[in-house]
């Protein structure tokens, strides 16, 4: 049985992901401050709540990030001959149908405080001899809950996009955009300083609505991926210009007469094969194919398997062509 | 001379305007502390010695005292309203009253039902014995409770014997009391601890201007409380 090789990035981008690696435990560990933060000032906030909710949530991104960096690097056995690539899209699903599940409870917790027309209590603490609203102490953890995950989330984003890790997009993604949750949920508080009950249960509900999108968003795009979709850029806008690359490559070798690729994403590495049919009487076949199939895996660190396979006709041609325009130039 | 005055002046009118505009922030959403002041505060009743004495033609005890201190700050009238606990809190949750007594604390059955102040006081319970006498449990033993149900729990808890219905200054034995109600019946504290509360009024969910004048008022006022204790009931 054929084993793929093992450790699936160039030498190149090893010490982004160590540096990867080291940003998701700098999370990990100001989320947690984060956390505990916010759970002691919440107080009968649901604004409060639905933040510190989300901000528990975003554990889970990282964790995953660090879970399927050990698992996804295990070398192909017997028993996984295609390695452990898939770790990173299984750890993408879970965290992207918790966050799915969780934004959904949030809003019917929301409305409910809503319906139930719920007046938060905001008590207040005594600091050096000063009566101080609790609420001014909730908005300052919340820009504390905030200033971590942005500038995290800034430094996250183009290592993300270099290793092709799409756990690792989110990520950074959801971490910068932290800022609208701890705003929402400050402006809650100030709504209810103001005397206006709602506001708190409104900014829940922003705060919760956000939650669900981003989860659905990321079910679509796991699931997505796990149906061996042609790989998408890690934005998801649009599909990976290397597929098209190599379609063009196997079309125009002196040798081919016609050829057809296919992709696979498997975490942040391709799967694939290409039919390739030869003209007639070309010599030397084996070799030919064999030198084609390493100027293709040139192409990019993500060809990470590539299957050459000779055919007198390409099986079942398929219809439709992937739209030129929505390949992203790279 | 009198020109940079006149402007400065005009500042600062403009300033306290602006400043009195949002004043008191936070604010009550059913204006409570607006109604009360300078008018009548309800406050609902029920007895819970000795935070509240109900036994007198007027209510008596410590969270009375505090009450008609509060009242006599913002130049309002108490009107009273006895009831049953659940009885007052479906009252305070329409808000008919706007505050009730009687040593309650946040960690009720109601705290998801109205409101609670940071606790004005944190209370022990202890077992007490004559000067000179020393115990170090309560395993089988008998000890005095006065009139008070909830210290029978405790006792029982520890796996003493409550002996309920006598006054505590004359019990021979071992009694369960507040520390202060020890130390004012002269009797030596064992530091056997039975029961931890925090004392808290009870409000209207959501006034918070209201919530917030309650605490910076207990905050301002730690030393009368502690004084209020010494004329609170005998257990």
């Amino acid at each position: 049985m054929k084993k793929t090789q093992g450790f699936e990035l160039p030498d190149s981008l090893k010490s982004d992901h160590h540096r990867a690696k080291k940003l998701e435990y700098w999370t990990l560990g100001y989320m947690v401050t984060v956390i505990v933060l916010l759970y002691f000032t919440m107080g009968s906030s649901q604004a409060m709540k639905t933040a510190w909710t989300e901000d528990l949530l975003t554990l889970l991104p990282p964790l995953g990030f660090l879970i399927a960096a050990k698992v996804a690097v295990k070398p192909p056995s017997k028993k996984f001959p295609y390695g452990y690539h898939r770790a990173n899209s299984i750890a993408f699903l879970v965290a992207a149908v918790a966050l799915f599940g969780i934004g959904a409870f949030l809003i019917y917790d929301g409305v409910a405080a809503l319906l139930k027309k719920e007046h938060p209590t905001i008590n207040s603490v005594s600091v050096f001899g000063k009566t101080v609203w609790m609420g001014w102490i909730m908005i300052a953890a919340l820009v504390y809950s905030a200033v971590g995950p942005v500038i995290l989330g800034i430094k996250k984003l183009p290592i993300a996009k270099k290793l092709h890790n799409k756990v690792l997009y989110t990520d950074a993604k959801t971490n910068q955009a932290d800022y609208l949750t701890a705003g929402a949920a400050g402006l809650g508080i100030i709504g209810i300083g103001l005397g206006w009950w709602w506001a708190d249960a409104a900014a829940a509900l922003v705060i919760a609505i956000d939650i669900l999108h981003d989860g659905y968003t990321q079910v679509a795009s796991a699931v997505t991926d796990l149906m061996d979709r042609t790989p998408r850029t890690v934005n998801e806008k649009k599909y990976d210009k290397v597929v098209y690359d190599i379609q063009k490559l196997f079309n125009e070798l002196p040798w081919v007469q016609s050829a057809e690729v296919r992709f696979r994403e498997e975490g942040q590495v391709y799967f694939g094969e290409a039919f390739v049919v030869p003209k007639e009487n070309v010599s030397g076949l084996i070799d030919q194919a064999e030198e084609a199939r390493k100027q293709a895996q040139s192409l990019s660190w993500r060809i990470f398997d590539l299957t050459v396979s000779l055919v007198k006709q390409i099986p079942d041609e398929q219809t439709e062509d992937l739209k030129e325009t929505e390949t992203a130039a790279q | 001379m009198a020109k940079p005055r006149t402007y400065a002046q005009v500042l600062s009118i403009f300033l306290t305007l602006l400043f009195s505009q949002c004043k008191p922030f936070p604010k009550d959403p059913e204006k409570t502390l607006q109604t009360v002041r300078g008018d009548t505060l309800k406050v609902g009743i029920t007895e819970n010695k000795p935070w509240t004495d109900l036994s007198g033609s007027l209510p008596q005890g410590v969270e009375v005292q505090l009450i008609e201190a509060i009242a006599h700050d913002l130049k309002a009238e108490v009107q009273w309203q006895r009831g049953s606990e659940s009885a007052l809190i479906e009252a305070l949750k329409e808000h008919e009253i706007d505050v009730m007594i009687g040593g309650l604390s946040k960690k009720s059955l109601w705290a998801e039902e109205v409101g609670f102040t940071r606790p004005y006081r944190k209370e022990a319970v202890y077992v007490g014995v004559p000067q000179g006498a020393a115990l170090s449990d309560i395993k089988g033993q008998e000890v005095g409770i006065g009139e008070r149900t909830a210290f029978a729990a405790y006792v029982k808890k520890k796996g003493g014997i409550p002996i309920r219905g006598n006054v505590l200054g004359q019990f021979e034995g071992p009694v369960a009391a507040y520390a202060w109600e020890l130390q004012r019946m002269g009797l030596q504290n064992t530091d056997i601890k039975l029961h931890e509360e925090e004392k808290s009024l009870a409000i209207t969910r959501g006034e918070n201007a209201w919530v917030m004048y309650l605490e910076q008022f207990f905050d301002n006022h730690q030393q009368e409380i502690n004084d209020w204790l010494t004329t609170a009931p005998e257990p």
